[in-house]
Formats: structure tokens, C-alpha cells, sequence
């Protein structure tokens, strides 16, 4: 499982996602890809912001897999970890917030460890996608 | 007469959430910098081809809702699940924003 490990910036982000992540979620069907993309961009935001506390020196530890059925990805920060909390829609003016619920609503379950510093989850490859995504399954 | 001041970000060239992600910056700058200026306008938002945002891009926008410098937010050329963003996060129905769909011309039906 291919493992690397960036500082807590944007700049840092983008140069990870190029470099590593897109290559291997260009391997998923076409429609999957920008939704997976989101997925991985909350994740490590979600690292960046709340674990690192935006600390462009603290790192951010990545590591994933692709295998025939699914991507799975884990992202651990070197935070304190919070307790496990089922996001709620923040109000609209909120700076924060609308990470995890971004996962959520996408569908993925994602994993904590018993720290609370690392989150994991797993995209399936999915072949049965609306015109935008699975978002527009319903519509 | 009036005279509308408007203020432009537009994510001309960003296609992929990540350029997304990273041009972000774009518009922290400018909610930045009009706050700074303490200049009353409207924030004009292009999404140009974006097809979808991270939640850094919405709590950049909830930054601007709460700038009172900005009397006005329109968010131009939004597709389908920008739009599906928008109304989810409560932007959509928010007294300071407007919401321009874009029209994609295959999707119009030609009946003659």
C-alpha cells in the first residue's frame, strides 16, 4: 500500500493530489472521478484545517490502495483526535462544517481509528452513474 | 443614475476539483481585500466550467455572506451539481444571493 506523507498546506494538497491521487483516480469509470476527487480533497482538509490546525509545518500521512472493486484511502494527521461526531448541516454564514457531511452525503462511511486522528473510507467502483455523478441518481 | 459596483472572481480555467480547490485562494483574497477597502459591492462569483466544489470553496463563500461590505453575492454559470451545493448549504435561499444557472444547449430539446 503506497504510502507518502505531505506538510499541512494547500499548495502541498494540489501538488499531492497531481503527483499521486489522480493518477490512480483516473483508473476509476469516468463519471466516479470528480466525486472520488472531492472525497479525497475533503479528507485531507479535514486533516489540514481541524488535525494540523492549518500548521503548514505538521504533516499529513496518506495511504491507499486500488484494487478491481474499490479505492481505499486513509489520511491520518498528527492531531489530538475528536470524538466521533455524526456531522449536522452547519449554519449557512459557518466557516467549517460541510467536510464530513460532504462525505456523508456522497455516500462513503468513513472510518475513524480509536485516536481519532486518521479516517479512512472506501470508494467502490461504480458503473451505474447519472449524467453528473451519482448526486443526480435520484433526480 | 446608478452605478452598480460589482467585483469579479471568475474561475475561468479551474475544470477539476483540485485546480478548484487550489484557485480557492482567488476568492479569499478578494473577500480579503474588499473587507480591507471596506468598499460596499457585489461579489460576482463565475463558476465558469467547475462542475463541482470542495467545502473549503463554501466556507469561503460563508465568510462573504457574513462581510458586510458585500451587500450582494451572484453566482454565475452553475451547473448541475454546484446548484445541487448551493441548496443543500443554504446559499440558494439566502437574501444576499443569486443563483444564474447555466444553460447547457444539449440539453434543450430542438421541436423544429
Amino acid at each position: 500500500m503506497p504510502t507518502v506523507s505531505i506538510y499541512s498546506d494547500t499548495a502541498s494538497v494540489g501538488n499531492f493530489m497531481r503527483n499521486y491521487l489522480l493518477p490512480v483516480i483516473a483508473e476509476l469509470p469516468g463519471k466516479q472521478q470528480p466525486e472520488a476527487e472531492i472525497a479525497v480533497i475533503e479528507m485531507l482538509e479535514n486533516a489540514r484545517v481541524h488535525g494540523n490546525h492549518e500548521m503548514p509545518e505538521k504533516e499529513i500521512t496518506i495511504s491507499w490502495e486500488l484494487t478491481p472493486e474499490a479505492l481505499v484511502i486513509a489520511v491520518k494527521d498528527e492531531g489530538q483526535g475528536f470524538n466521533k461526531i455524526i456531522p449536522k448541516l452547519p449554519p449557512v454564514t459557518a466557516a467549517h462544517g460541510r467536510g464530513l457531511l460532504t462525505l456523508q452525503d456522497m455516500g462513503y462511511d468513513p472510518v475513524f481509528n480509536t485516536a481519532g486522528n486518521q479516517i479512512t473510507i472506501t470508494i467502490p467502483r461504480r458503473t451505474n452513474y447519472g449524467r453528473y455523478g451519482r448526486m443526480d441518481q435520484n433526480s | 443614475m446608478k452605478i452598480m459596483n460589482k467585483t469579479f472572481v471568475i474561475f475561468e480555467g479551474e475544470r477539476t476539483p483540485t485546480d478548484f480547490y487550489e484557485a480557492n485562494a482567488k476568492l479569499q483574497e478578494a473577500v480579503q481585500t474588499l473587507y480591507d477597502e471596506k468598499r460596499k459591492t457585489t461579489l460576482v462569483v463565475d463558476f465558469a466550467g467547475v462542475i463541482m466544489a470542495p467545502s473549503s470553496f463554501w466556507g469561503t463563500l460563508a465568510t462573504a455572506l457574513r462581510s458586510s461590505n458585500i451587500e450582494r453575492i451572484e453566482l454565475m454559470s452553475v451547473q448541475a451539481s454546484i446548484g445541487l451545493s448551493i441548496e443543500r448549504f443554504g446559499f440558494g435561499c439566502h437574501e444576499k444571493v443569486k443563483v444564474f444557472p447555466m444553460f447547457r444547449t444539449e440539453n434543450l430539446e430542438v421541436i423544429d
